[in-house]
């Protein structure tokens, strides 16, 4: 009952947050002469038309994973802002072992995949140790290696790896077996969006919320005091966290090479998606929630597309759906503020009855 | 005639705590008031209300004859009142003269100026050379109240609260501290203090307000009291009479042994000298000693928090551990159900297949906690931070007393509890002990440590100085001991 009520206030206060970065944007919108109710016509319909819908999956897929990720390492009050980083590491780790093997003629998109986790999680260890065992801030590490991370893999691109027949610095194409294969027919669905949205969400949440190690993560991420109170190894805790935060980085990197770009290219985390970055603010507006990540990731992910699609019907211009973006994360942060306030009133209101 | 008035304050905490409840308190111009009152009982919310820390739910403030109300501590400094708190809020890291300048923002005034009128005061306060430049933390606990009382003076306040000032201190400091009230009030000074201390209370105090669950039982003035048993009812409504569980202590086997243990505090002074103990199997140790002599130090080197510089510590057996500071025992952002099993989570009995958590037996647990410490919420789910603080420590100290098979380091059991949840404590400590397990007692209740101990272990300057057995005990030797 009591719990019903202040999810239904966190519910109402998600909702609330969208919202008003809406409303905002539709005064920016009106302010450059603009038509704000054609431009988020267009948005939704670029977003959510049922025809449209498999491409808005595929968008959140990457979004998906990454913020699953942040989730765990959030929880443990591991700020990994690296995770874009790690999307490219485990993007190009995919992309080099389909090179490497290509001629095996056999299903490794599995061990291709786990390869490009565990580069994802490898680009994710320094940062961790510096945070535990000399206590550095992770948030600038991981941050900076982001940097490191796409001028590596532009390197690679440029050198070592580039397809010697193409204009551009990419990999050469992943041949057809190795590629993960499309599950719906016409469309461009692939396995990976039903793996993530039907497998990973409900592992994540399971290990969140009900296993003992877990509930470690969170009591560390709530009172480090208390970890160290109730014995659990603070240090391989966070290092842990990160790991897993890194891994599904970097799958999430190797999916959308295996399944939707076929080669790693240099664009493959696009100005206008920044998976990595936008996945913290997917993270944070689902309250570190791993079922409510998934819905989240699905209207980032719309978003998206239907900026795109506003931008082509409407001229309105592709960056408008990042000041949206935007001001949803500067809601959430007054969210978290407003929901404190509001979790007493609600608690008061039920103690009156 | 009164300087201050509070009429008919009521303050409820969001969680549902009724702090005060329709309480009125004065001051008279020129006197020290004492606030008598057992932990909890509401003296500390009457007192940030009275500086403008909190505002009163229900209830006026009356200051100088007319009515006021204040919406921050600015607002009762401008009317003259300051309150220095039991925690005290000078910065660790900047030195006393930055401090002092921190509490004057508002006012302009001078270097030069001020560091004269900083050094009269300090005399004034018979305050021992100290450098103005020096950081804050390397101030002793006394140091530092002075220099939070030396910044109210300043701003020459006409009343001063302070908040149990002499809690932190050690025997001498606290005698001195009481003449140094004394003289403030010769200066001019109205003075109220809240103290759970009667003996305090009654040696320098012109009048004593008893406040207890929130309410006030009685104000009286000094030469009223026949004696300090009379207080002692008022303040407790009559203790409960309290039936020692007898337990039988074998000391055959030992569950806790401390060898030549030394320990610093994180500034390196050594807080902990060469102490020996040991705890046996069905035995209540009692540590009794003046607050930061040392307990803390010993006791997180135990519990394994703070590495000794040397020394041994074996434990033999599960050691659960109540904490003084509370905020150790629970995630507040959790709920209570989670925090049911913090500190359990690698115990058999919460652990179910693949890693998970036996949920039935976690809530069984905490549905056990729940009932046993008679904590009144509507569901177990409630995250912790929307308790009250008496609930908090009702279920850390619940949790604590049913998990406790073989080891139990009691700290601080009972403060913060009501009388009846205390005595409940009290009785499940017993209780403990007589099925074997043995617990490690640190209180700076003196009766309850007598009352509950087999032995008791006197701490002084981090060294045990006396080791009393249960016959040999009295409270004017022990108390001598500690002070001495």
């Amino acid at each position: 009952m009591l719990v019903n009520y202040l999810l239904l206030t966190r519910f109402l206060l998600i909702l609330t947050v969208i919202g008003s970065a809406f409303i905002i944007g539709a005064v920016i919108i009106a302010l450059c002469g603009g038509n704000a109710l054609l431009a988020f016509y267009w948005l939704f319909h670029g977003a959510f038309t049922p025809m449209l819908i498999p491409e808005t999956l595929i968008r959140a897929t990457p979004l998906l994973l990454i913020s699953e990720g942040l989730v765990v390492a959030f929880s443990a009050r591991m700020w990994n802002i690296g995770a874009e980083g790690q999307f490219y590491i485990g993007g190009v780790s995919a992309a080099i072992f389909c090179v490497v093997f290509k001629y095996v003629m056999l299903p490794l998109q599995p061990i291709a995949l786990l390869f490009a986790g565990l580069s994802g999680a490898l680009w994710a260890l320094a940062p961790s140790i510096l945070k535990v065992r000399y206590g550095i801030n992770e948030i600038i590490t991981t941050l900076m290696l982001n940097y490191i991370a796409i001028y590596f893999v532009s390197y690679l691109l440029q050198g070592p790896f580039r397809d010697p027949i193409s204009m551009f610095p990419e990999t050469e194409s992943i041949p057809t077996h190795l590629q993960i294969p499309v599950v719906v027919s016409g469309t461009r669905l692939h396995l990976g969006v039903v793996f993530s949205f039907l497998v990973i969400v409900p592992i994540i949440y399971y290990f969140l919320e009900r296993t003992n190690y877990g509930l470690k993560i969170k009591i560390l991420g709530a009172n480090p005091k208390a970890a160290q109170y109730s014995k659990i190894h603070s240090g391989r805790v966070m290092i842990q966290s990160m790991l897993i935060s890194g891994f599904l980085a970097g799958l999430a990197g190797g999916i959308e090479v295996l399944a939707v770009q076929h080669k790693m290219r240099l664009e493959l985390s696009p100005s206008y998606c920044q998976y990595g970055y936008t996945g913290i603010a997917i993270a944070l507006l689902s309250y570190l929630n791993p079922i409510l990540t998934a819905f989240i990731s699905i209207f980032i992910g719309g978003l998206i597309n239907g900026s795109m699609t506003m931008h082509r019907m409407a001229s309105i211009p592709v960056g408008m759906a990042n000041i949206i973006q935007s001001l949803i994360m500067v809601f959430i942060l007054i969210g978290y503020y407003v929901e404190d306030k509001l979790s007493w009133r609600v608690l008061e209101r039920l103690k009156g009855k | 005639m009164m300087i201050a008035e509070l009429r008919n304050i009521t303050k409820i905490y969001p969680g549902g705590t009724v702090a005060n409840d329709n309480v009125s308190f004065n001051l008279e111009r020129g006197e020290i008031h004492a606030l008598l009152g057992e932990n909890g009982a509401g003296k500390t919310t009457l007192m940030k209300i009275m500086s403008g820390c909190l505002t009163p739910d229900k209830g006026s403030i009356i200051v100088d004859g007319r009515s006021v109300s204040f919406k921050s501590p600015m607002d009762a400094l401008k009317h003259g009142i300051g309150m220095v708190h039991q925690n005290f809020t000078l910065i660790p890291t900047m030195t006393v003269l930055e401090n002092i300048k921190l509490g004057l923002m508002d006012r302009k005034i001078g270097v030069n100026n001020l560091v004269e009128d900083v050094e009269k005061i300090f005399s004034k306060l018979s305050f021992p050379k100290v450098n103005l430049n020096s950081p804050t933390y390397m101030l002793s606990t006394g140091e530092k109240q002075k220099v939070e009382i030396a910044r109210l003076l300043l701003r020459r306040i006409k009343i001063l609260i302070l908040d149990e000032p002499t809690s932190m201190l050690c025997g001498f400091e606290v005698d001195r501290f009481l003449e140094l009230l004394s003289s403030l009030k010769l200066e001019g000074c109205s003075i109220v203090f809240t103290t759970h201390k009667i003996r305090e209370a009654m040696k320098v105090s012109d009048r004593i307000t008893i406040i207890r669950s929130g309410r006030v039982v009685a104000t009286l003035r000094r030469e009223n009291i026949r004696s300090e048993e009379d207080l002692v009812n008022l303040m407790i409504g009559g203790r409960i009479e309290m039936k020692t569980v007898m337990h039988k202590t074998r000391h055959d086997s030992s569950l806790l042994l401390v060898k030549d243990l030394v320990v610093a505090n994180d500034q390196g002074v050594v807080k902990v000298r060469n102490v020996s103990l040991e705890l046996c199997r069905g035995e209540i140790l009692g540590i009794a000693g003046v607050e930061g002599n040392g307990q803390k130090e010993l006791v997180e080197a135990i519990v394994g928090f703070r590495k000794p510089i040397s020394g041994k510590i074996i434990v033999n057996g599960d050691l659960r551990y109540i904490p003084s500071e509370r905020e150790l025992g629970v995630a507040y952002s959790l709920s209570i159900l989670v925090n049911s099993i913090v500190g359990s989570l690698d115990d058999k009995e919460f652990k179910g297949k693949w890693g998970a958590i036996n949920m039935d037996e976690a809530r069984k647990f905490s549905e056990r906690i729940v009932s046993f410490m008679n904590i009144n919420i509507p569901s177990i789910n409630m995250l912790v931070k929307h308790l009250s603080g008496g609930n908090i420590v009702r279920l850390i100290v619940g949790r604590e007393i049913l998990r406790a098979r073989e080891i139990l380091i009691a700290e601080q059991p009972t403060a913060g509890l009501d009388v009846r949840s205390s005595y409940l404590v009290r009785k499940s400590l017993a209780e403990l002990a007589s099925r074997g397990v043995g617990v490690l007692l640190i209180s700076s209740d003196l009766d309850e440590v007598m009352e509950l101990s087999d032995r008791v272990a006197i701490i002084k300057n981090g060294e045990i100085v006396k080791v009393f057995n249960r016959d040999e005990m009295d409270s004017r030797l022990i108390g001598e001991y500690m002070l001495e």
